[in-house]
């Protein structure tokens, strides 16, 4: 059976149609490109238009800018409509284009993308004030042409297509028209009709269709008990079920219910087989691109030419779908919250009083345990494969459990006069709260699988770090105490994707104080190390 | 005494007044306040009938001014002008029914109707004033602007006077404007109209002003119609001016600059209206075929491009 719409069948085909709405009527038909830098497909689809016409019908049609000069030789619009007291108007353009003497002007803007070739079509008559668009696109140049213009040039064949059952999807040349019952205007010569309907075998039937006359097809669908529909590409795959080959490309059949072996090879591509299992009143579909062999060049009719022609090289590596690894890599931005632990390394906090003459501060935890919690976000971004950076984080930590710290003064500074008593040299119950921010951090990352490692490290300000008592009636210092630290952390962080961009974060920190109170008089060092864990999204 | 006013209307009266291109009622007429000053001034220097003059023209110019009555029922009392005095004092008691001057001004009235009765001859044009304000409002109901302004030129010269003078006014000018538009949005809309149906919107548009009613574009409006029916007379130089004028008086309204450049174009002068059209209309589909055909009588290969380029971005349509 026919299946494909042949040059000759389509020069055919082009000749009765072009004849049959050129015969009698003149058509100007201008070319423009539908994408800038593709003027020379005007050429291109003048010369087609050319081709496609027969000597008749060609003698009628006036095909591009050229021969419309020449057309308009001689021609001159005597009196402007809308220019004069008896023919006001707003839009003369009908009317003007009217005195030129054209039945028909079919504008066509014409490109080339990865879809193949790809036509605009609008038929205007200006003496009916009429215009009727359409496109199509399709792999050969003139099948789409031919089937834009097809749309807007009256053709007065018809096509009547009926089955039994009704419902059937009807395919004309591969292309989609309708549903059945269907009746439909189309190009009169020979046509490739297909009834299609799930379930039910489908029936292809090569009929010629008369100029300016009827065609009819009434089928009925035989029901199968499952269909199989599969779909194999390089152009020239095989196909074999069950040992068996049934056909080349493509393959729509019924077939029992139960266990097939598919198997699709094609010369210079890795075979392909696959055990299935259809079931009854089922249609189980396959679309199948064989792999080629590393090192082949291999052409594939079905892709677009090129300006180079039809051969296109294949790269060595197959197309394949993004491994878990990539996908993790491909999130570039984050952003997370969590629970934050630290803990004190050091047996040194140092905050100041500020506005006093004493200069107090704290200086020594009095407890052994030194712990601290509370929450954190972040949002960074990877501006490479390996490498990014933490754009901010901020944490707020306060004491897990119940602090004592030592009072002292500057060296050299006299203890604190509060009320005329001196004021305490050591609080039992202090609350303290700190905030701190990063920013910039280089982040550098692996990742396998949906898991991704990284290390990240921080310029850090510990600001607002307030320490107060915490009971009432204890509030010797009433302001508390105030620190303003620059350290530097590294935070170690392993993050598992467990839906689409959500992923869980674990991180372990540690961090440095490099200067402020607590470095300064006669370094009183300190560091903390904790760990964070919570929710984030990457995108 | 017979007012020289009330001659002159009786007189006019009987020949029939014909439509007059002068203002009637509001603003058109003059100030009203500097013409009550100016009265108020002749009125001291006892020259009474000059003095009623301007009173009476304020009394046109702003009719709802009461006051201006009385005072012009004085000047002409004073200038021996009895029935118009009394004719005065009788519409300012009627307008005034509580006015602190109100007493004196009708004993003022009675000793002026008791002179009036013994004035021998003098014209009672009371029930004639009725008959004309039927009139007017019969031809306003029936939309015949030009009976109802008639009438009301008829009122005006026989010397009618009062608050409801400025009322007619206000409605015949409503009433005119509203049929001047009507013509000027067909034209606009560029219907084809008669020359007839052209020059009529002139007159009704006078008469908007002469009652004062007259919108601030009316001049251009008028300028534009005249235009289009000089352009249908083929008096083409003299629609061009016309359609110049109606666009420098209201030059937001782009068909007069189109129909501008149409009379440019029927009088020859193709290139200039190509260079008005395509300075301020150049989007405008007429301007894109005076292009083309302009292109097209140059020459068959420009001819082309130009008809190509109109096509396709006037009457491309990508499908949807």
């Amino acid at each position: 059976m026919q299946r494909t719409f042949r040059h000759g069948g389509m020069l055919l085909v082009a000749a009765l149609f072009f004849a049959n709405i050129a015969a009698a009527e003149t058509t100007v038909w201008l070319v423009r490109p539908l994408y800038p830098g593709q003027e020379a497909l005007v050429d291109r689809t003048e010369k087609a238009l050319d081709k496609l016409m027969p000597g008749d019908a060609r003698k009628n049609a006036i095909i591009g800018q050229k021969e419309l000069a020449a057309a308009l030789k001689g021609k001159k619009a005597d009196s402007l409509p809308c220019f004069s007291a008896e023919s006001r108007c707003a839009d003369p353009i009908d009317a003007y284009v009217a005195t030129l003497g054209f039945d028909r002007i079919v504008l066509i803007q014409g490109g080339q993308d990865e879809a193949g070739f790809k036509y605009r079509v609008t038929a205007y008559e200006a003496q009916n004030k009429k215009t009727t668009p359409a496109s199509a696109t399709n792999a050969v140049l003139e099948r789409a042409l031919l089937g834009a213009v097809a749309k807007v040039v009256p053709a007065a064949s018809t096509l009547e297509v009926k089955s039994n059952p009704p419902g059937a999807t009807v395919y004309i040349d591969d292309v989609k028209v309708g549903t059945t019952p269907l009746n439909t205007q189309v190009l009169p010569g020979e046509r490739v009709v297909r009834l299609d309907l799930k379930l039910h075998q489908p029936i292809e039937e090569t009929i010629i269709i008369p100029i300016r006359g009827t065609a009819a097809i009434e089928k009925s669908l035989e029901k199968v008990a499952a269909r199989l529909v599969i779909t194999a590409s390089p152009s020239g795959a095989t196909i074999a079920i069950d040992g068996q080959p049934i056909g080349k490309d493509k393959m729509d059949r019924g077939i029992l219910p139960g266990k097939h072996v598919i198997r699709i090879t094609a010369d210079n591509h890795k075979a392909f087989e696959q055990s299935i299992e259809v079931k009854a009143d089922e249609q189980y579909v396959m679309d199948k691109t064989l792999e080629p062999l590393p090192g082949a060049i291999v052409s594939d009719p079905n892709r677009p030419p090129t300006e180079k022609g039809n051969a296109l090289v294949n790269k060595v590596e197959p197309s394949t779908p993004p491994t878990e690894t990539e996908l993790t890599y491909e999130k570039k931005s984050y952003i997370h919250l969590g629970y934050e632990f630290a803990q004190f390394e050091g047996p040194h906090l140092v905050a100041i009083r500020f506005g006093t003459d004493g200069v107090g501060r704290t200086e020594r935890f009095t407890t052994p345990s030194r712990q601290l919690h509370g929450v954190s976000f972040e949002y960074g971004t990877f501006v490479a494969k390996y490498f990014g950076f933490g754009i901010i984080g901020a944490s707020y930590l306060t004491n897990a459990d119940t602090y004592g710290m030592d009072i002292g003064y500057a060296p050299g500074k006299m203890p604190e006069i509060i009320n005329g008593v001196v004021a305490p040299n050591r609080l039992d119950d202090v609350r303290i709260h700190l905030a701190r921010i990063r920013a910039l951090a280089p982040h550098f990352r692996f990742a396998f699988w949906k898991m991704q490692l990284g290390i990240e490290i921080a310029p850090e300000f510990q600001s607002g770090g307030i320490i107060e008592s915490a009971k009432e009636q204890d509030r010797a210092y009433r302001d508390g105490f105030l620190t303003l630290d620059f350290m530097i952390s590294g935070r170690f962080n392993v993050r598992c994707y467990i839906y689409e961009g959500l992923f869980v974060n674990l991180s372990a920190n540690y961090t440095y104080y490099i200067t402020g109170p607590t470095t300064d008089a006669n370094v009183h060092s300190n560091s903390t190390w904790g760990f964070n864990g919570g929710l984030g999204y990457g995108f | 005494m017979a007012s020289k006013k009330l001659l002159t209307g009786l007189l006019l009266s009987l020949v029939g007044a014909p439509a007059m291109a002068e203002p009637m009622v509001g603003a058109g007429v003059g100030n009203a306040d500097t013409l009550i000053s100016e009265g108020s001034k002749l009125f001291n220097q006892k020259n009474y009938r000059k003095a009623a003059d301007s009173f009476f023209k304020a009394t046109r110019a702003n009719p709802a001014t009461v006051q201006t009555y009385l005072q012009l029922a004085r000047a002409d009392m004073l200038a021996k002008e009895i029935p118009q005095a009394c004719y005065a004092y009788r519409v300012y008691l009627k307008a005034t029914p509580e006015s602190p001057e109100r007493k004196k001004a009708a004993a003022e009235s009675d000793q002026c109707e008791r002179q009036l009765k013994s004035v021998k001859g003098a014209p009672d044009l009371v029930q004639k004033y009725v008959e004309t304000k039927a009139s007017f409002f019969a031809a306003l109901e029936a939309n015949s602007i030009k009976a109802a302004s008639d009438a009301l030129h008829t009122l005006v010269k026989d010397g009618f006077m009062g608050p409801e003078l400025g009322d007619m006014g206000q409605k015949l000018g409503v009433a005119a404007i509203a049929a001047a538009d009507a013509i000027h949005k067909r034209a606009v809309a560029n219907e084809t109209l008669s020359s007839e149906v052209l020059r009529s919107a002139r007159p009704l548009y006078q008469t908007a002003t002469d009652v004062g009613a007259s919108p601030a574009d009316t001049a251009a409006r008028m300028a534009y119609l005249d235009g289009l029916g000089a352009l249908s007379d083929k008096e083409y130089k003299k629609a061009e001016t016309l359609f110049s004028d109606a666009s420098k008086g209201d030059p937001s309204n782009k068909e007069y600059v189109f129909s501008r450049g149409a009379a440019l174009y029927q009088a020859g002068d193709a290139q200039g209206a190509i260079k008005l059209l395509d300075g301020e209309l150049k989007d405008d589909p007429r301007t894109a075929v005076l292009r083309s055909s302009m292109a097209l009588g140059h020459a068959a290969d420009n001819g082309a491009s130009e008809l190509e380029k109109l096509l396709f971005t006037t009457r491309f349509t990508p499908e949807k």
